[in-house]
């Protein structure tokens, strides 16, 4: 049976089961509380898999395959900085965010610097990165069902992004748990499925391993084939601020049903997340260079090569529906935080409210649930234009947000006399650097290409809170003892 | 050579991160009650 009857046979089944979980998850909806924390009531093994699902992406499949097959499966692999990413998380926010009773990190920003004009920039920030990621993975989407069923690229995204926005929009982050609880076994069952196809092709782990260091020398070394120190020190410090402000987790602390819930969550998170970055990385990635590399023109093409050379019809359908259920994992996550920042925190918590305008939950649950389906629709129209690499994309909305948060959360968890006026400052300058930074990577430019845009941005940041810190009057916010509690 | 790797590229990729994660679990432990 061809490969795209079967593709559209295993879409169908997984498009259904979709739309049934956002149904069932839609009952019982009375406000914003339900929509976005679920009622606070999700516990520690729908967590996890909640965080793993959301962070596995369709370009974390895709690209991290191309990428490490291109430069080496450790260099790309960063194993440490996702760990100290996640224990920052651990240690420095997971209490404090599930404590403060808020919904969205623009919420926990305003109780804790008492400022809305930092939950307005906050808000637009991660609406605008959200947005960005979005369409990463909404391209990956067209790439992957194309090859799957055999669609026109612009007919994959359509048909992609209405299913995610449908079961969004209707469940909210109740529907993103349950959904991924069926996407992370299919993602899981798929990979998993590659493995003794790809040990008949070439061997064992070790002999895998010592095949991609003969064909390209460097591989397997902490450097890989072509990167010099600078550039890699530069990715590891990316990964790591990276993930200690990953939103798709953070925002998910929210709804833990309690404090040892969302503490508990994050070392398996982090186990699950580098189990798979190791597979494919240095697993699916020493597949890739070996058997697949002379015959592609670019790396996103290795991992779908792969799979088509080694696999027959049903494993490979099986394999690229996981892929693109890897995708929709990520892009529920990234929709409802977006929908979130412009519905909950700019339009309620910005406009309304500080202008009296007294509105019902049913009406704020409306406005999330249409505010849903338009950043949804923009993201595909967006994604419709040539935007370059997926990975490029994908890796400059974690700048941004990563530049826009990381100073700012971890110096007001950390300390209650960091101001708003620093903390916004700092997010402000550390996200125009990054942003104009990226514009003169993206053309090219030679002294930009230095480094990662990221790491000006972060530096920026770090030195205009301490600057604007050092020089303002200590204001500190109402409700700080409640957060950070007396010791801090 | 350990895995097919060379010692310092396992040590970047299992060694530190497991050390990392263990951590984070006995931390979780620690402060189980707060």
């Amino acid at each position: 049976m061809p490969i795209n009857t079967l593709g559209a046979g295993f879409f169908a089944v997984y498009l259904v089961l979709m739309l049934a979980i956002g149904w069932l998850a839609s009952r019982n909806q009375n406000s914003s509380e339900d929509f976005l924390v679920a009622g606070r009531s999700i516990g520690l093994g729908v967590l996890i898999i909640g965080n793993v699902a959301a962070m596995i992406h369709g370009g974390a499949i895709v690209s991290h395959v191309g990428l490490a097959a291109q430069v080496g499966g450790v260099a790309v692999t960063t194993s440490l900085s996702y760990a100290l990413g996640f224990a920052v998380i651990l240690m420095v926010y997971a209490k404090k965010l599930r404590k403060s009773g808020g919904m969205t990190l623009p919420d926990y920003l305003a109780y804790r610097f008492n400022s809305r004009a930092l939950r307005g920039w906050s808000a637009i920030i991660i609406a605008f990165t959200s947005v960005l990621y979005l369409v990463g993975q909404i391209n990956v989407m067209g790439f992957i069902l194309q090859s799957l069923i055999g669609l026109p690229t612009f007919w994959g995204k359509l048909l992609g992004t209405f299913i995610f926005v449908a079961y969004v929009a209707m469940g909210g982050l109740r529907a993103v748990m349950w959904t991924n609880i069926a996407q992370f076994v299919v993602m899981w069952l798929a990979l998993i499925c590659l493995v003794p196809v790809i040990n008949q092709a070439i061997g064992s782990w070790s002999e895998l391993l010592v095949s991609v260091e003969q064909k390209a020398p460097g591989w397997t070394s902490v450097q890989g084939t072509t990167w010099d120190w600078r550039f890699l020190l530069s990715w590891y410090i990316l990964v790591f601020v990276g993930y200690s402000t990953r939103m798709e987790l953070v925002t998910k602390l929210f709804a833990a049903r309690d404090i040892r819930v969302a503490r508990w969550s994050i070392p398996a998170t982090a186990f699950l997340m580098i189990g798979f970055l190791l597979f494919g990385g240095l697993y699916l990635g020493a597949a890739a260079r070996v058997l697949v590399w002379d015959q592609i023109t670019t790396p996103d093409q290795a991992f779908p090569m792969l799979v088509a050379l080694l696999a027959g019809p049903w494993i490979s359908a099986f394999v690229f529906t996981a892929v693109a259920s890897a995708t929709m994992s990520t892009t529920d996550s990234l929709l409802l935080m977006s929908g979130a920042s412009i519905s909950h925190d700019l339009i309620r918590k910005c406009f309304h409210e500080p202008f009296g305008i007294t509105r019902s939950e049913s009406y704020y649950l409306q406005i999330i649930r249409y505010t849903t389906v338009i950043v949804g629709l923009l993201a595909f129209l967006l994604s419709l234009m040539n935007l370059g690499l997926i990975w490029q994309i994908v890796s400059y909305a974690f700048a941004v947000m990563a530049a826009a948060f990381f100073f700012p959360l971890i110096a007001g968890m950390l300390s209650k006399l960091t101001s708003a006026k620093a903390a916004l400052l700092s997010s402000i300058f550390g996200t125009v650097v990054t942003v104009v930074w990226t514009a003169f990577t993206i053309t090219k430019a030679d002294w930009a290409l230095v480094t990662h845009p990221v790491m000006p941005g972060i530096l920026t940041s770090g030195i205009v809170l301490a600057a604007v810190q050092y020089f303002s009057v200590r204001n500190n916010a109402r409700p700080l003892e409640k957060i950070l509690g007396s010791q801090s | 050579m350990i895995l097919g790797l060379p010692w310092l590229s396992f040590v970047m990729l299992f060694v530190l991160p497991t050390i990392v994660i263990v951590a984070m679990m006995v931390y979780c432990w620690k402060t189980r009650n707060e």
